[in-house]
């Protein structure tokens, strides 16, 4: 039995908040995952399985007796998630996301308006995931030692390559707080790192806050974009490591170099599966190829999300 | 004693029409408050409906405060919802009648739901028709404060002279 935290079910409709409590009776693992659908199945995701839900909160076993999300709960469920305060989260509303107490994200999906060839706003919600965030406090514990160099007593630049829901960005969260408190039985004292959080996934910052633990020694840039933040980082606190998540754009690139020429140690996260898969992306090849990572963490979900597959090094070998 | 109960009668009807005015006035103060903390703060809705609070006086600042606490505090509903609650439970406190107050209701239902420049209109359109109510309000006021009052003192005359 696994309870759902109040942040979550008081961001939800009463009935459809009721019919998930209710799932704490016989579902056994977490749920990563709520999915809201305008005149579908309410549906629930775990690590290892998805489920359609009955009114009562059971498994449904047919879409018979399978609860439906109408879309006037779903106009509900969205003012809900922004305190009815639609207004003040425009630029969320451009992302496509929106963060709740917790740090908890709700992505939402529905009609687009463009404007100039850029997206507006998003109306018309049809649908709504709300991805549950589970801090995994110690997870990097274990490879904190295989990212730092003793001798010299810095930080590897570091790419954590994963497909998504791999566990990517909680590895990365981890690694940000160790590096930040400092780790005394490896000699790693506790180092300044800058974090760009563009889409308020590391932190789970709500309302200035940062909702997760990401140490005492870390200067946090919230809803910014990446590769401005890079730079204002380098620019005005100094930072020892620079950690931020899912690059992929050429701006992005740049950034990382100068930072990498700067002398600042770079955390980062990419989606991918392996690091052949990454040279096919013209502007990650770049980075891969220039030698500006030393560490390259690949992820997979074989054994649960979050499994270790691989640490190797510049030239590819197993790091031990 | 019978002539000051009867004046005070008169005294006090009277002013409920004068505090109906008064309310509707403070009320467009209180939504182009609400208003300037959307459009130029993009302040959160509880947020702002706290600080369009602080320059009322008792009744009205309880209203917006305990709507404000209720979207705080709120699981699982919406601010229409919240903010109907609110009106109807504390409605008795104002001088507001009830044209006032489903002006007021229909407010609260776009309230917080949908972009800034909506939001504006929305509020601009809710003074104004406050604006429109107070007008009349005050018509109404002019025409019957002081006939209320005058009765007040006429009728409670009439019992003096009629039990002496």
């Amino acid at each position: 039995m696994r309870a759902i935290t109040a942040e979550i079910l008081n961001h939800l409709p009463m009935e459809i908040a009721a019919i998930i409590r209710a799932t704490t009776l016989w579902l056994k693992q977490p749920i990563i995952e709520i999915r809201l659908r305008a005149n579908q199945p309410l549906q629930i995701i775990t690590n290892f399985n998805e489920y359609f839900l009955s009114r009562a909160g059971e498994k449904a076993d047919s879409l018979g007796n399978s609860y439906f999300v109408s879309r006037v709960q779903l106009e509900k469920a969205f003012l809900i998630l922004t305190r009815n305060s639609v207004y003040a989260l425009e630029r969320q509303l451009i992302e496509g996301f929106i963060t709740i107490p917790g740090g908890h994200r709700v992505g939402f999906t529905g009609q687009v308006i463009v404007e100039n060839g850029e997206i507006k706003t998003i109306k018309e919600i049809s649908s709504l995931n709300y991805r549950i965030t589970r801090e995994m406090l110690g997870i990097a514990s274990g490879i904190i030692e295989k990212v730092y160099n003793r001798r010299n007593d810095y930080i590897y630049n570091t790419l954590i390559i994963s497909p998504p829901l791999c566990g990517k960005t909680t590895l990365l969260r981890d690694l940000i707080r160790l590096i930040s408190e400092g780790v005394p039985e490896l000699g790693l004292s506790g180092k300044k790192v800058g974090v760009v959080d563009e889409r308020s996934e590391i932190a789970g910052t709500y309302q200035g806050v940062a909702q997760n633990k990401i140490g005492k020694r870390t200067d946090l840039l919230d809803n910014c974009p990446k590769a401005q933040g890079m730079l204002l980082l380098l620019r005005t606190m100094s930072p020892e490591v620079i950690a931020v998540d899912e690059i992929g754009r050429e701006e992005d690139v740049i950034a990382i170099q100068e930072a990498f020429t700067g002398g600042v140690s770079i955390l980062t996260t990419v989606h991918g599966r392996d690091l052949s898969s990454l040279k096919a992306r013209p502007s990650i090849r770049k980075l891969v190829d220039s030698a500006v990572y030393q560490r390259f963490i690949i992820l997979s979900k074989k054994k649960g999300i979050g499994t270790i597959d691989r640490i190797v090094d510049q030239q590819g070998k197993g790091v031990i | 004693m019978i002539l000051i109960s009867g004046s005070s009668i008169g005294w006090i009807i009277g002013s409920r029409y004068l505090n109906r005015v008064e309310e509707l006035r403070r009320l467009q103060t209180a939504i182009s408050m609400v208003d300037t903390e959307i459009s130029y703060g993009q302040t959160m809705l509880a947020k702002a409906l706290q600080n369009a609070a602080a320059p009322l006086d008792q009744s009205l600042a309880t209203l917006f405060v305990k709507a404000a606490q209720a979207l705080e505090e709120s699981c699982g509903a919406t601010f229409a919802e919240m903010w109907e609650k609110e009106l109807s439970d504390y409605q008795h406190n104002l001088f507001l009648i009830k044209e006032d107050i489903l002006v007021l209701k229909e407010w609260g239902s776009q309230l917080g739901n949908s972009s800034l420049i909506n939001q504006n209109k929305i509020n601009l359109l809710t003074i104004k028709r406050l604006e429109q109510l107070e007008i009349n309000a005050r018509k109404i006021a002019e025409s019957r404060v002081r006939l209320v009052r005058y009765a007040g003192v006429l009728i409670s005359l009439m019992l003096i002279i009629l039990f002496y």
